[in-house]
């Protein structure tokens, strides 16, 4: 009698078959299978996308993102309709029923899907919504019009246009992202009253896609006045006193720059203020609220890829007579990261259940799957010993990228702080006290 | 008495300042500089020089002063101190054999290190590199280096192989220096040897596996101080750093959550330094102590990233680079499961 759990359900009767029955197949499909259709199908379709056109760029972009032509690799992904596809026809190329199913979700899986083949790729593509969705969630329909519209159509047609999202100064980053930081913040972008708009004086710093993006959606706070003045402007690229300053060396996630912006009275125009003069503060929560789901899935991205790379050697890597992958010690290492990916992809789905989302969740997935990518890198190198730590090894890659997780988007420890903020003076049951 | 608390740990300490820290690599490149010569001259003055040749490891610093200079190297940077205590390890091994100028000692205990039994006895499985009459071929893929200006060639090395037992020969081998573009210890050269040609038997039986077992013990507890020290840096720039930040109205060092992050680095900085105390020339001990404290050494230099924020993830500060050496020294040559397994065979035994 065959012992095999799969072979053992043969002896069953048709109907208890029928409820029993588990058809082979790898852990995506699997998981994909608990997707409406067409999210199923919109989760296929960025995967194979992304091991067409990011795996085989990934090393490269790494190793030199100076010489790497990126905007080349975003053209690529405009084409695709990739950059666009989170918004419905006819202001971007998101799928009618995707879109219907969960825009959220959608969102969660691109950036899982991008960032599994390489983080920093994932990121330069992944970045330029975080710049759009203060636009969008201002629902300022003539703002959208404005400033998106032509920028979707032209990015639609293959000819990028991209937006950066700018919070963070030299003085103040996790204070903009934290309530009570933000009371005693020291911000030093400001904006002040001239006719038919506003000049603008200051500096951010850390802007991803800084030095590429045609416009970034840039936080200020109104002369002589404090963080909640902060309004939302849109910056031009073109215009006059805007510079591109610093650029960071990072760790990982190298092939999007990290830059520093110097804006020296730099003009914007009225119709460039996006949503209510000082109503700055609250985009800026929203954006994060909605962005940290998907930055989560950044970290399960890049987690995942690295599993998959250290697998893919321990296939083939010879040790002690077997392939390193036959050794029960490394099976182990494997099954704890299989473990930390499902962990992490469950709490994930499960937050992009909410719309709009909810602070507490997102942050929660957010720091969790950071966390937890690291731990799994750690693990993956481990797995692999000193093949993994080279340049040319994904593993390495991955490890590096992972590290940046604990920190944008706001620190774990920020996360923490807007968890406790969002739900600590409820109960955790409901009910009375 | 703390590691740093010896004798050995002032002249580590005032040879890192002067001869480590104005060599450290570009963290980008990864290039030391070809500083390589300034900083064994400095050695020489430091003392650390005897007879011609580096004393670490019992050739006239005992193993708690070298572990002890090693932790104050490992403090500045881990990648001069691999490449000290590589030249050492090689020099040691030589010394023990009657002298000769070897730099490079290669052990088939990367990319990963074979079962205790095997390290016993040599199973042709686990270990390629081999001896057949007086020829030696055979492949070590990953072997640390001192820094030497020409990328490839040939030159004498010692190397483990597998004859009848173990076998430890002195051969002339073709060895290729990487590209430095690794996660850490970019100031250290990672060679791969290759042995095919004839070789001379140094050592053979019980001695050359009794020479391997103090040569891997060696260095283990070697990439263990420097793990401790590269941990003990981070917390004191971490510190450093908490005190001048200033968000959320005060200096972050005043935030439970940055007080929790410092808190828990240098318990876990404290308690790698500690499990040095135990250091031992044998495998087991060395197993044990370089488990702990690396483990421990990585976690203290990930949470003092943490307290850097955005900062902590760029290259131009220290962090970054620690990060990279304390998790190479965590994984090589042995990886965390290669130790376990090693300490868990040695169980079995005892009980
Ligand atoms: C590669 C990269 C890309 C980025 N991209 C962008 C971007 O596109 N746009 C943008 O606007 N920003 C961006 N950022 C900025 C990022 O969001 C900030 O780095 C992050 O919020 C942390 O701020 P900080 O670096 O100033 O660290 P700090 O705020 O100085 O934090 C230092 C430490 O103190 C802790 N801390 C600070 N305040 C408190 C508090 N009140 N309570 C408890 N602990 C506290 C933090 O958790 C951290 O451990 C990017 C950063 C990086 C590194």
């Amino acid at each position: 009698m065959s012992l095999d759990p799969i072979l053992a359900r043969e002896k069953l009767g048709a109907v208890a078959r029928l409820i029993t029955r588990q058809p082979p197949a790898s852990l995506w499909e699997i998981d994909t299978s608990l997707l409406p259709p067409a999210l199923g199908a919109y989760r296929r379709k960025v995967r194979d996308f992304a091991r067409r056109e990011l795996l085989p760029r990934c090393l490269e972009a790494d190793a030199d993102p100076d010489r790497f032509d990126r905007i080349g690799l975003v053209r690529i992904a405009a084409r695709a309709g990739i950059l666009t596809d989170s918004l419905p026809r006819p202001l971007g190329t998101g799928g009618a029923w995707t879109l219907a199913s969960s825009p959220l979700l959608a969102a969660h899986l691109r950036m899982e899907e991008l960032c599994a083949a390489c983080g920093g790729l994932g990121l330069l593509l992944g970045a330029n919504e975080l710049g759009m969705l203060p636009i969008l969630l201002s629902a300022d329909f003539s703002a959208i019009r404005r400033l998106l519209w032509p920028a979707l159509q032209r990015t639609r047609r293959g000819e990028p246009s991209l937006f950066a999202f700018a919070i963070t100064e030299p003085d103040a980053g996790s204070d903009v992202q934290d309530t009570r930081g933000a009371r005693t913040a020291r911000i030093v972008t400001r904006a002040r009253r001239v006719p038919n708009g506003w000049r603008i004086r200051g500096r951010k710093c850390f802007i991803t896609n800084g030095d590429i993006a045609e416009r970034v959606s840039l936080f200020a706070a109104l002369e002589d006045e404090g963080l909640e003045s902060w309004t939302c402007f849109v910056v031009e690229r073109a215009q006059g006193g805007f510079a591109v300053g610093r650029h960071e060396r990072k760790l990982g996630q190298r092939a999007a720059n990290a830059v520093e912006l110097v804006l020296d009275d730099v003009f914007v125009p009225d119709d460039h203020v996006v949503g209510p003069l000082r109503g700055g503060w609250a985009l800026a929560r929203a954006t994060l609220d909605m962005s940290r789901g998907p930055v989560g899935a950044i970290a399960l991205g890049i987690a995942r890829g690295a599993v998959e790379a250290a697998l893919e050697v321990a296939r083939s890597m010879r040790v002690g007579g077997r392939a390193l992958v036959e050794h029960d010690d490394v099976a182990l290492a494997f099954a704890d990261m299989l473990m930390e990916l499902g962990a992490s992809r469950s709490l994930l789905w499960q937050t992009a259940g909410h719309l709009p989302p909810r602070a507490a969740a997102a942050a929660t997935a957010k720091a969790f799957c950071a966390e937890s990518a690291w731990r799994v890198c750690s693990r993956a190198m481990e797995v692999l010993g000193d093949a993994a730590i080279f340049s040319s090894s994904r593993v390495e890659k991955a490890l590096r990228d992972a590290r940046l997780n604990q920190i944008y988007e706001g620190t774990d420890e920020i996360q923490r702080l807007a968890l406790l903020e969002a739900q600590w003076t409820t109960d955790i049951a409901g009910g009375t006290r | 008495m703390w590691i740093y608390e010896r004798p050995e740990a002032e002249a580590g300490r005032s040879f890192a300042g002067r001869a480590v820290a104005p060599a450290l690599p570009d963290g980008e490149s990864g290039k030391a500089g070809g500083r390589g010569a300034d900083v064994l001259g400095e050695a020489e003055r430091a003392g650390f020089v005897e007879a011609g040749d580096l004393a670490l490891w019992g050739a006239g610093i005992d193993t708690e002063g070298s572990v002890a200079i090693l932790f104050e190297v490992g403090r500045v940077c881990a990648g001069w101190g691999m490449a000290l205590h590589s030249l050492a390890l090689a020099r040691r091994l030589s010394r023990e054999l009657g002298g000769g100028d070897v730099a490079i000692a290669a052990s088939p205990i990367a990319p990963r290190c074979p079962p205790l039994e095997v390290l016993e006895r040599p199973d042709p499985s686990w270990i390629e590199p081999r001896l057949e009459g007086d020829r030696a071929t055979g492949i070590f893929p990953h072997a640390w280096g001192f820094p030497r200006p020409d990328a490839s060639g040939s030159d004498d090395v010692l190397a483990f192989v597998r004859g009848d037992g173990w076998a430890l020969v002195r051969a002339r081998a073709a060895v290729t220096r990487d590209d430095g573009r690794r996660l850490g210890l970019r100031a250290c050269d990672l060679f791969r040897v290759e042995l095919a040609g004839r070789a001379e038997v140094a050592a053979s039986g019980e001695r050359a596996r009794q020479l391997l077992e103090e040569h891997v013990a060696r260095l283990w507890l070697g990439m263990a101080a420097l793990a401790a020290g590269c941990a003990a840096g981070a917390v004191r720039e971490a510190a450093r750093y908490a005190a001048e930040r200033f968000q959320g109205g005060s200096a972050i060092e005043k935030h439970a959550a940055v007080s929790m992050l410092l808190g828990e680095a240098r318990a876990r900085a404290d308690s790698a330094v500690a499990a040095l105390g135990a250091a031992r020339q044998t495998l087991v001990a060395s197993a044990r102590v370089r488990l702990t404290a690396t483990a421990d050494a990585a976690c203290a230099v990930t949470r003092s990233l943490q307290v850097l924020g955005g900062a902590g993830y760029m290259e131009d500060f220290p962090l970054c680079k620690r990060l990279r050496d304390v998790e190479v020294l965590r994984i090589s040559q042995g990886t965390p499961d290669d130790l376990r397994r090693i300490l868990a065979a040695d169980l079995a035994r005892c009980a």
